[in-house]
């Protein structure tokens, strides 16, 4: 667990290919829907912050479902994920479903955290989804100990810590990264490189452009890729996923994605240069996806038009079950402040007050 | 089915929106995000997006035009064609009428403010954001928080499980959670319940806290029951003060708001009753003349001391103390005597009076009364008196009634003695009288008791030959 | 019964729960190969090897968080700041992260850490290591923070600590690690949340912990040549608060000066003088009065830092006050901590 060298190596370049099995007709379906379903259910999320359902800070994951959804096909169910606030899309990618998610926006006590946390903190231990963060940066420390936490208790799992371009800036990134190299830690860093950090974008933010290269500066194996693709986002965690759960150490990746809309409800993202938007919406994974399902699989534009109904019947469900569901019980407002005693605190002989 | 389109509340401080372009003409096919208008507001030039299909049916607003968020400006259906006449009724209804229409749906605050944890695009959203949705929000959108108290207090506190309810929690493991207020602290035994500011202000005033009832949380004695208190025997004054000097206000010495304590608090806390009788004051008037021929210098009070001392020895039951929920009846005859010093007043105390002869009683009188003047006597020279007497006959005071010395449970007011016109036995003559007052402790001493006294001190007064029996 | 050092108990505590539960393990700068740069936890990378006492870059912020990331997936860490002021660097992680993930988790992850180190002031290390950080942890919901000033209370209260689900902040003193005291040889625990009524008396109580405790026992030993009974109560744990005890020692002697090392203003001591006087109001014949530093960050001369610490002296003369037989209320009017 401790530095074994002074210098040490070179990382390896992760392999070439992961060794998932190509994606076949209907696993790339599955991936697909699950991309338009996200999209759907931000859309309503974003129509109901309009209409005054949603309240607060409200980050939407449109334009970059590909990365968080083919991620979650190179992970195992015991794989930890953790995010940053933009998180949405990652908590339904691993598994969390549209109606907690929404009625977690909404406040309500069906939420996934029981409208304790919101847009910002979503949670569900039973998927593994460690939660959304709202410190840019804060959450990245916490991936390496997850990861400590796994590689100690051998349960094969590997932590991934999803970003963004703006948090490569934080000190706790840099010393997440610098704990994880050098315990060997079994943890992704998955960069959402989106090219805007709030307001600013990447260009104007950081004379390094490529977030990965971070990860030189203390040994790390990294990569940067597109990530519009699913299917190659898809490959590429894979391999470092893999490469993380052979026991190599960590690895930094960064997803070259895009933000479709403003960094929040409120932003009207008017700093885009002319054109950029329209042009980088020719990449949107959903229409990639789309595009090869129709042309390499034979799917037809009717089994599309059932996805994106069946999408739009679940993400208007799950708004309708937010409506619906109750407020939180103000007589549980302290319930979770603090733990309650476990079984262990009360073990063993007491000697009390003296 | 067709529907308005509002105004969205683009901006929290936004109170219009203007139309600056309507992007979706009437008849365009509409997708989620598609913009649909520019809008200007008191920040920018903002995109109005749809998040559903749907075809643009109607403009509402023409460009240019100027509507508060909430007002319908579109009217959007999912199909061509659809029949908008009933909108379009309600809206020109809306639109001559007071109220615009408002659907449900969208309440009349509809912002697409919010922001991310950073939000230094617009900091002025982040600042001005809670006073301007926190109402709605409570009003309409959420029914269940009314129950919710705003802030928490003490007693909204103690329904919530965990926080621990006012006074339960003595005895009961403290929850980990909890910091919460929690309530007044009541340990066993009693105390004076009295603020701070009451208990100066009581000082101040002569008020007596224990009779006082306070008005306070756990019946604590508060400022305003001492004004209460302060303010009920005094009769308010009114009329017109034109010409009138200006009135003074004099500082209290201590001594003087301790009398005026103490005297207050005996005045409204003790039931009392006064006697009033007539003495033949000759028998005084030659006892002191002869005394004077031969050098000794007595006053008409050295003697009315004696006389009172004798006749507490007669009638014992007088020499006694209210004390609670018992009468204490004095194993000695201890006289105050009341004297004036320019502060106020103080009752130096004659030990065992009756033990004492005229000669003995004038000296230590005098002598007391003259360290009280240079404000010199130890405490326990003015307390622990059975009965007093206060003389105001060298005032010529006719006579006067007198408040008690606690605990003592009577007083003796003696007016001067003076030569009167008397009639005996239906003869008009010239004679000496002397008129005294007793203030009764009615708790100790009733009417026939007192006039057994009286009449006790009354064969002395006027044959004082007899104090030398 | 056996006398240990504090560092001793404190490390006899660490190895004694460490051997019960294997999730346990001790983690921050030199407590391994070093073996503590106050040996406080000497010999445990021979017992407990490299994996569970692990050495870390100067990382603080890092550190911290993969500790409440370990704490969220199972672990029970024990998180080592060479000194509390060091948990500055990460005052993030432990406020935004580990406070809060129970809640706004809704209870879906625990986070079973102790954040332990020594706090307050030493001698003359000037401005940026003599820091009290009670008061700003103190002030967090989710956190416990526990003070100790024997190695008895130590020993029991970081058992205690470290088979707690939630995360404790475990005060510590660099100049009370070599203090001596009994401890058991028998294995005990004291409850978190219970204070200690270290000296008994019946005209004022000191309410204080940690280091404190020692100099309000000594300015108690003072009064009383002076007649002054005053009792001390040691609070040992801040956050939660022996309500109970606290204000069973108001109804008891009526008056208490309360001494915490750190600054008044905004401090913990305000904070139970509040409490004091909503729970116990009508229990009060003085004000109560707070001994705290001076309010200027620490100077390094060492005539300038003895103005700006507590000592027995003005704890004394506090207490003076307070039964109104001269001395001079606590920070008095010279603290200009108002400001």
């Amino acid at each position: 667990m401790t530095a074994s060298a002074p210098t040490p190596p070179p990382p390896a370049p992760l392999a070439e290919r992961s060794s998932l099995p190509p994606v076949d007709r209907e696993s790339l379906l599955a991936l697909y829907r699950k991309m338009v379903l996200i999209r759907r259910v931000e859309e309503l999320a974003a129509k109901a912050y309009t209409q005054r359902k949603i309240f607060g800070f409200c980050h939407l994951y449109i334009g970059q479902e590909s990365v968080a959804v083919g991620a979650a096909a190179a992970c195992e169910p015991q794989d930890h994920w953790i995010a940053a606030y933009r998180e949405h899309g990652q908590a339904m990618a691993k598994g969390v479903s549209a109606r907690a998610v929404m009625a977690e926006l909404f406040g309500k006590a069906t939420g996934c955290t029981k409208g304790l946390g919101g847009s910002m903190h979503l949670f569900d231990s039973s998927v593994n989804f460690m939660g959304g963060y709202g410190i840019v940066g804060g959450h990245v420390p916490l991936a390496t100990g997850v990861a400590w936490a796994m590689k100690q208790k051998k349960t094969n799992g590997v932590a991934v810590c999803f970003f963004g371009d703006g948090s490569a800036h934080q000190g706790a990134f840099f010393e997440a990264l610098c704990l994880a190299q050098l315990y060997k830690l079994p943890v992704v860093f998955l960069c959402e490189n989106n090219y805007y950090a709030m307001g600013t974008s990447i260009d104007r933010q950081s004379a390094l452009i490529d977030m990965s290269l971070r990860g030189l500066g203390v040994g790390m194996a990294r990569e940067q890729f597109e990530g519009f693709d699913v299917e190659h986002v898809r490959d590429r965690v894979g391999a470092a996923v893999e490469y993380a759960r052979s026991g190599q150490g960590p690895v930094i990746l960064e997803a070259i994605t895009y933000r479709f809309r403003g960094h929040s409800m409120s932003d009207p993202a008017k700093y885009r240069k002319p054109g950029e938007l329209e042009e980088k919406k020719k990449s949107d994974p959903i229409a990639i996806t789309e595009h090869r399902l129709v042309n390499d699989f034979g799917v037809t534009q009717a089994e599309i038009d059932a996805i994106a109904a069946a999408c739009d019947a679940e993400a208007e469900d799950s708004v309708k079950f937010a409506e619906e569901s109750p407020w939180p019980d103000p007589a549980h407002l302290y319930d979770y402040t603090y733990a309650p005693p476990s079984a262990d605190t009360g073990a063993g002989p007491t000697n009390g007050g003296r | 089915m067709a529907e308005f389109f509002v105004m969205p509340q683009a901006s929290p401080t936004m109170t219009t929106g203007v139309i600056a372009k309507w992007v979706a003409p009437e008849g365009a096919d509409l997708s989620p995000q598609s913009v649909i208008a520019q809008v200007e507001t008191d920040k920018a030039t903002m995109d109005i997006e749809v998040f559903d299909k749907g075809v643009m049916l109607k403009h509402l607003a023409k460009e240019g035009e100027e509507v508060p968020p909430g007002a319908p400006i579109a009217i959007i259906g999912k199909s061509k064609g659809e029949d908008i006449a009933a909108l379009l009724a309600e809206y020109e209804k809306g639109k001559s009428g007071a109220a615009a229409p408002a659907p449900a749906a969208a309440p009349a605050a509809a912002p697409t403010v919010g922001g991310g944890p950073r939000e230094s695009e617009q900091p002025a959203a982040a600042e001005t954001k809670l006073p301007e949705i926190a109402p709605p929000q409570k009003e309409d959108a959420r029914p269940v928080t009314p129950a919710a108290p705003a802030a928490p207090s003490p007693q909204a506190a103690a329904t919530k499980p965990g926080v621990v309810p006012t006074l339960a929690w003595m005895g009961n493991p403290i929850p980990d959670a909890i910091m919460e207020p929690l309530g007044a602290y009541v340990p066993a035994g009693p105390r004076v319940v009295a603020s701070p500011l009451a208990k100066a202000m009581a000082a101040d005033k002569g008020v007596t806290l224990a009779k006082v009832k306070g008005s306070g949380p756990g019946g604590r004695i508060v400022a305003a029951d001492i004004e209460a208190a302060a303010a009920a025997p005094q009769p308010t004054g009114g009329g017109v003060t034109v010409g009138r000097r200006e009135d003074v206000s004099v500082r209290a010495t201590q001594m003087r708001k301790t009398i005026a304590r103490r005297l207050t608090e005996v005045h409204q806390s003790v039931p009392v009753f006064y006697l009033t009788v007539t003495f033949d004051a000759a028998g005084l008037v030659a006892l002191k003349e002869q005394a004077g021929k031969r050098g000794i210098k007595v006053s008409y009070n050295d003697l009315v001391l004696r006389a009172v001392a004798q006749a507490l020895v007669d009638v014992p039951e007088c020499n006694a103390a209210w004390q609670g929920d018992h009468i204490v009846r004095r194993g000695s005859v201890d006289l105050g005597v009341a004297v004036a010093l320019p502060e106020g007043l103080i009752t130096p105390v004659i030990r065992d009076a009756d033990k004492k002869g005229v000669r003995a009683i004038a000296a230590e009188v005098r002598e007391l009364a003259g360290r009280a003047k240079e404000g010199k006597l130890a405490a326990e020279e003015y307390t622990g008196g059975s009965f007093s007497i206060s003389n105001l006959g060298m005032f010529d005071i006719d006579h006067f009634t007198a408040i008690l010395n606690p605990p003592e449970a009577g007083i003796l007011a003696v007016g001067s003695v003076q030569q009167v016109p008397v009639v005996e036995d239906g003869t008009l003559s010239v004679g000496w009288r002397m008129k005294v007052t007793m203030t009764c402790d009615h708790r100790v001493i009733d009417g026939a008791l007192g006039a057994r006294f009286l009449q006790a001190l009354r064969g002395y007064v006027e044959l004082p030959a007899l104090l030398v029996l | 019964m056996p006398m240990l050092q504090m560092r001793e108990a404190i490390r006899r505590a660490m190895s004694e729960e460490m051997r019960r539960n294997p999730d346990i393990f001790l983690m921050g700068e030199e407590v391994a190969y070093y073996d503590g740069a106050y040996k406080v936890s000497q010999g445990m990378l021979e017992e407990f090897g490299p994996e569970r006492v692990v050495d870390t870059p100067i990382s603080e912020n890092g550190f911290a968080g993969l500790g409440i990331g370990a704490a969220m997936a199972g672990m029970r860490p024990i998180i080592e700041f060479m000194t509390f002021n060091f948990s500055l660097v990460a005052y993030d992680q432990v406020i935004n992260n580990a406070a809060r993930i129970y809640q706004m988790s809704a209870g879906q992850y625990k986070v079973p850490i102790v954040f332990r180190g020594p706090n307050g002031a030493a001698e003359n290390l000037a401005s940026q290591h003599s820091t009290s950080v009670e008061s700003i942890y103190a002030h967090f919901p989710g956190l416990k923070v526990v003070s100790v000033a024997t190695p008895y209370d130590a020993c029991g209260l970081l058992k205690s600590a470290i088979r707690d689900d939630n995360p404790v902040i475990f005060l510590e003193s660099e100049m009370m690690y070599g203090v001596k005291g009994e401890v058991p040889a028998e294995e005990y625990v004291i409850p978190l949340g219970k204070a200690d009524l270290k000296r008994d008396g019946t005209d004022l109580t000191f309410v204080t912990w940690g280091k404190q405790v020692h100099n309000c026992l000594a300015a108690a030993t003072t009064l009383e040549k002076e007649g002054i009974s005053a009792q001390v109560l040691d609070l040992r744990s801040i956050r939660p608060l022996d309500h109970e005890a606290l204000f069973a020692c108001v109804a008891k002697t009526h008056r208490v000066v309360i001494v915490q090392e750190g600054f008044a203003f905004a401090g913990m001591a305000a904070e139970l003088a509040a409490r004091i006087q909503e729970s116990c109001f009508d229990l009060l014949d003085a004000p109560v009065y707070r001994v705290t530093n001076r309010d200027v960050p620490m100077p390094y001369a060492p005539n300038l830092e003895k103005q700006v610490i507590i000592t027995p002296e003005r704890i004394a003369d506090a207490a003076r006050a307070t039964v109104s037989r001269g001395g001079s209320s606590g920070n008095g009017n010279t603290n200009g901590g108002s400001k």
